[in-house]
């Protein structure tokens, strides 16, 4: 009986090679790439479709396109926004992330994982081929709204029903997963209190896509069902409620905004802490800030629908239950702010990306405190102060946080620092135009402008066209980050270990950079 | 984790090895549940407005949960048993039953620690005779190697080993 010492290198396999590699990969984090890209590729096709929308709205009267494509265009770059590039990049982020952050090897569901990606670009191409269709993509706006999406809809809107069902089953089977992951897998010693708020919040998230998809794939199949199997769940001449649909609409949609804000708040709160020196303040205050917002997100749907008539009853409690989201939300705020005071802070590109969130997704926090006031809403629905107010939210929050979070992890995924300088022009150059694209649209919404139409009248001219330059630079700004995104894949300054000096948690102090293909083999010691 | 028994009556001690179970099985299932009751509550509630369709996708999407977390659970109540006693060391590797099983004699056993260069630097252990080895506890972390390794060299070597634990 002996005990023997041997060497083995076997065990430290890298990927496959050639084009295969990616149509079989079921590891996270080419499965984490492939979302990445993907997402990448549908901003720059909803921003080309956002650009065709600004260089209509240049000028009053009809210019480029007809009215048909133009709302087809606003359908379209709703959709591939929301669908497309935000959800999916956040997939993404928690493929690359959370089995790192949480000491795991894998996903919990490798196989799963690839098929739930590989659905997706499936179901886009769908969604874009209506395109090229006799009468048109769907131009009813991304809520698709009945009758507008079964009635008065063009033939291309089936495709447009099977498109939604399989990024649904796409998203369930993501959700399904990061679940599965982070109540099996964590390493000894990660309790749910020590986890990454990260991790925390896309469990929430997880759990709140798994609560409203089949709200969604319902809406949509009694849409199908509507238009081709002589139901009328939607149809008001046949007994149904086309109101009805609305409230189902907005009962998977206000859930889903908030989807695409969570894991937004978990970036924020690893990027501020680092660079700020100090832990994060009040960690256990902002997992049950994000728990609380999630079990409201499912009270307050019908603020989006104040205007349809419902009792004054109603309006006050939807009123009151949407106002209440101001407090956790406002906690986290306070929490940013309380880690950065008295912290030794440093301007770094993500440091910049994640103040220019919080300062902007503040400001569409308070805009959206006012639509969400019964008797002002009647004045601001369905004007661009709404346009304004979500992609406050969407762009300068979620998006924002999706770039900040590119700069931040992506020393560690490429071994390569990104260019220091080039980032900061991209910052910059982002927050002067976004402001100059959005902020003008508040004006405009106040004045009366309604949102998705091409031609308004004279006196919204002047901030239009503002408007409009502002989002011909930040289109420009975003091509510059793809620049950035390829200088910093193909070479670069090497990054260390631990690449910030502030940084914490295992993918950080357990792993080094670039991260190994097969990370944790073994469960990482859990301090 | 590792687990040591001794069976007196049968002179077998048994090292069991699990991985880390971050939820207990009960606990996964009160959650599922939990879940199950927030989705059908939703479908109910459109069902008893006239919007039955939910129902089925709810159904559907909690089978494919209640698949996925079963599986993954699955994987981390697998268990791996060293038997040693006077004549052999048995090893049993399987989940709810034995999936599969190697016996070795005592007297020639060895065990073999491999060093992985990688950047944690982990290692593979491994138990066996004449040139068969198998690698027991992958799923385990260093230290708990460490003591396995440890209790292993103990244990086998000593013609005493039931003492040793108990």
């Amino acid at each position: 009986m002996s005990t023997a010492t041997t060497h083995d290198e076997h065990h430290e396999h890298g990927p496959a090679t050639g084009l295969m590699r990616w149509v079989t990969t079921t590891n996270h984090k080419d499965i984490g790439t492939l979302y990445l890209w993907l997402s990448f590729i549908m901003l720059l096709t909803g921003g080309a479709m956002a650009m065709v929308i600004r260089a209509e709205l240049f000028q009053p009267g009809l210019q480029l396109v007809d009215p048909n494509f133009f709302n087809s265009m606003t359908t379209m770059h709703g959709l591939i926004m929301v669908f497309g590039a935000i959800m999916p990049a956040f997939v993404g982020l928690a493929n690359w992330l959370i089995p790192m952050m949480i000491g795991a090897p894998d996903m919990a569901l490798p196989r799963m994982n690839n098929w739930s990606f590989w659905i997706l670009p499936f179901a886009f191409t769908m969604l874009a081929s209506t395109l090229f269709m006799e009468g048109g993509a769907p131009a009813f706006g991304w809520t698709f709204y009945a009758p507008l999406s079964t009635t008065f809809a063009p033939d291309t809107t089936d495709f447009f029903i099977f498109a939604v069902h399989l990024m649904g089953i796409s998203s369930v089977m993501g959700a399904i997963n990061v679940i599965a992951t982070i109540l099996n897998m964590r390493a000894p010693g990660m309790t749910l209190m020590k986890m990454p708020l990260f991790v925390w919040t896309w469990l929430i998230t997880a759990y709140l896509l798994i609560a409203v998809m089949p709200v969604l794939a319902g809406a949509v199949t009694m849409m199908l069902t509507d238009r081709h199997f002589g139901t009328s769940f939607f149809d008001a001449a046949g007994g149904g409620d086309p109101v009805m649909f609305q409230h189902i609409f907005w009962f998977f949609g206000h859930p889903e905004v908030y989807i695409m804000i969570l894991p937004a708040f978990g970036i924020i709160s690893a990027i501020i802490p680092t660079f700020a020196r100090k832990p994060l303040f009040g960690y256990s205050s902002m997992v049950y800030a994000s728990a609380s917002i999630a079990i409201l997100s499912f009270m307050v749907w019908a603020h989006h629908m104040f205007t349809t008539g419902m009792p004054v009853a109603g309006e006050l409690y939807f009123m009151y239950a949407t106002i209440m989201i101001a407090v956790p939300t406002g906690v986290k705020i306070f929490n940013w702010v309380a880690t950065m005071w008295r912290g030794s802070m440093t301007f770094e590109t993500p440091m910049l990306w994640a103040l220019g969130f919080v300062v902007m997704f503040t400001i569409g926090g308070f805009s959206g405190l006012m639509l969400g006031v019964a008797p002002v809403d009647t004045q601001y629905h369905d004007t661009y102060f709404v346009v304004a107010h979500f992609h406050y939210v969407l762009v300068t929050g979620a998006l924002y946080s999706i770039i900040a979070a590119f700069y931040y992890w992506v020393p560690k995924w490429t071994g390569n620092m990104y260019d220091e300088k080039l980032g900061k022009i991209h910052f910059w150059w982002s927050t002067i135009s976004v402001n100059v694209l959005f902020f003008p649209q508040h004006f405009i919404g106040l004045a009366g402008m309604p949102r998705r139409i091409p031609d308004y009248a004279l006196q919204f001219a002047e901030f239009n066209m503002i408007s409009s330059i502002g989002g011909f630079a930040f289109g420009l700004a975003q091509v510059f980050f793809l620049y950035i995104v390829v200088k910093t894949i193909k070479g670069g300054e090497k990054a260390t270990d631990k690449v910030w000096e502030g940084a914490t948690g295992l993918e950080f102090e357990e792993l080094p950079s670039p991260a190994p293909y097969h990370s944790f083999d073994e469960a990482p010691a859990v301090k | 984790m590792i687990a040591i028994e001794k069976d007196q009556q049968e002179e077998v001690l048994r090292i069991i090895l699990t991985p880390n179970r971050s939820i207990s099985w009960p606990l996964l299932v009160k959650f599922y549940l939990f879940t199950c009751g927030v989705s059908f509550s939703i479908a109910m509630l459109f069902a008893f407005l006239g919007y039955w369709m939910v129902i089925p996708f709810s159904g559907l999407e909690m089978m494919v949960l209640g698949g996925g977390l079963y599986v993954t659970c699955r994987k981390v109540y697998r268990q791996e048993v060293i038997s040693v006693d006077n004549d052999h060391i048995k090893l049993e590797k399987g989940c709810i039953s034995v999936d599969e099983s190697w016996q070795f004699d005592r007297h020639w056993a060895r065990i073999s620690i491999e060093e992985i260069k990688n950047f944690r630097k982990t290692s593979s252990l491994k138990i066996g005779s004449h040139g068969n080895f198998v690698e027991v506890g992958s799923f385990l972390n260093e230290s708990e190697k460490e003591t396995l390794a440890f209790e292993l060299n103990q244990s086998i070597i000593s013609s005493d080993f039931l003492r040793r634990v108990g």
